[in-house]
């Protein structure tokens, strides 16, 4: 079962083409794995383990978890979402669950991305965007649009 | 890390005997089956072969499982050594949540011992 921005778009009611969402989307997953790991009883997880990648240039998360007695596979690849040849910017872009009780998990993400609040998600996709530094240059362009289309160069850096 | 490693338990043991390890190979892989067929026996509620990461040469030398114990996640790890191109296991690990790791290492001596009293 795969959550990606396009699931995100419904939740948070939003319109976008799914690489503007992605910035937006990996913040939404880094609140979502945080709030799993603090609140996991929210989740009727009753155990977490973060597994190793199988190489360091492997740019995912994995998770096992244990949800009502049954082992949940959590699987959170990253994108490479830079147009340069010479540059990455590595981003969250789906969920991926496995496992017998996987649909209990994506009904526990659904009603966490609702509560969201977007203002606060804009800028904390913004920030993360501006950790890139001269690397937003290699953004594609509808997403460097989406996210910086009002904000003065001087901002930026 | 709880382990069960051959050399480890039995100090005097010849492990250039190809019998003595075939013989703990097919126990570990009874015991492996018996996890399977009575999870109730050990209170597991799931088990989960790891492929991904035992694809290739590795698959030969080490499997990986995550098991659920009482709630936990206990790793099962097989470790193989190569005897006259066979793979044959020669240790048995079990990692993650301590107390249910130690729990399921008594359940394998146990095992072996019913199965097996003059390894």
């Amino acid at each position: 079962m795969i959550y990606r921005s396009k699931n995100l778009a419904e939740d948070l009611a939003i319109t976008g083409t799914e690489i503007e969402l992605i910035p937006l989307f990996d913040r939404t997953v880094v609140r979502f794995v945080e709030d799993l790991k603090q609140h996991p009883e929210n989740y009727k997880i009753v155990d977490i383990k973060r597994e190793f990648n199988h190489s360091p240039h492997e740019n995912r998360e994995r998770y096992s978890l244990v949800v009502d007695g049954r082992l949940v596979s959590l699987d959170i690849p990253q994108r490479n979402v830079s147009v340069s040849g010479i540059s990455y910017v590595w981003l969250r872009d789906s969920v991926s669950l496995e496992g017998a009780k996987a649909e209990l998990l994506i009904g526990g993400i659904r009603p966490f991305v609702k509560k969201q609040n977007l203002t606060d998600l804009m800028e904390e996709a913004r920030a993360r965007l501006k950790e890139e530094k001269v690397h937003l240059l290699h953004l594609p362009k509808e997403m460097f649009r989406f996210y910086f289309a009002e904000t003065r160069v001087e901002e930026l850096y | 890390m709880e382990e069960f490693a051959l050399k480890q338990e039995y100090e005097n043991l010849d492990l250039k005997n190809i019998n003595t390890i075939q013989e703990f190979d097919k126990l570990v892989k009874s015991f492996i089956e018996d996890i399977n067929f009575n999870k109730e026996k050990y209170n597991i509620t799931d088990g989960l072969r790891l492929t991904n990461e035992t694809d290739g040469f590795w698959r030969n030398i080490n499997s990986r499982f995550h098991i659920v114990v009482n709630g936990k996640i206990v790793s099962l790890n097989l470790v193989k050594i190569n005897i006259n191109e066979e793979w044959l296991i020669a240790g048995i690990y079990f990692s993650n949540n301590v107390e249910n790791s130690k729990l399921m290492l008594e359940h394998f001596k146990y095992f072996i011992k019913g199965g097996k009293n003059d390894i």
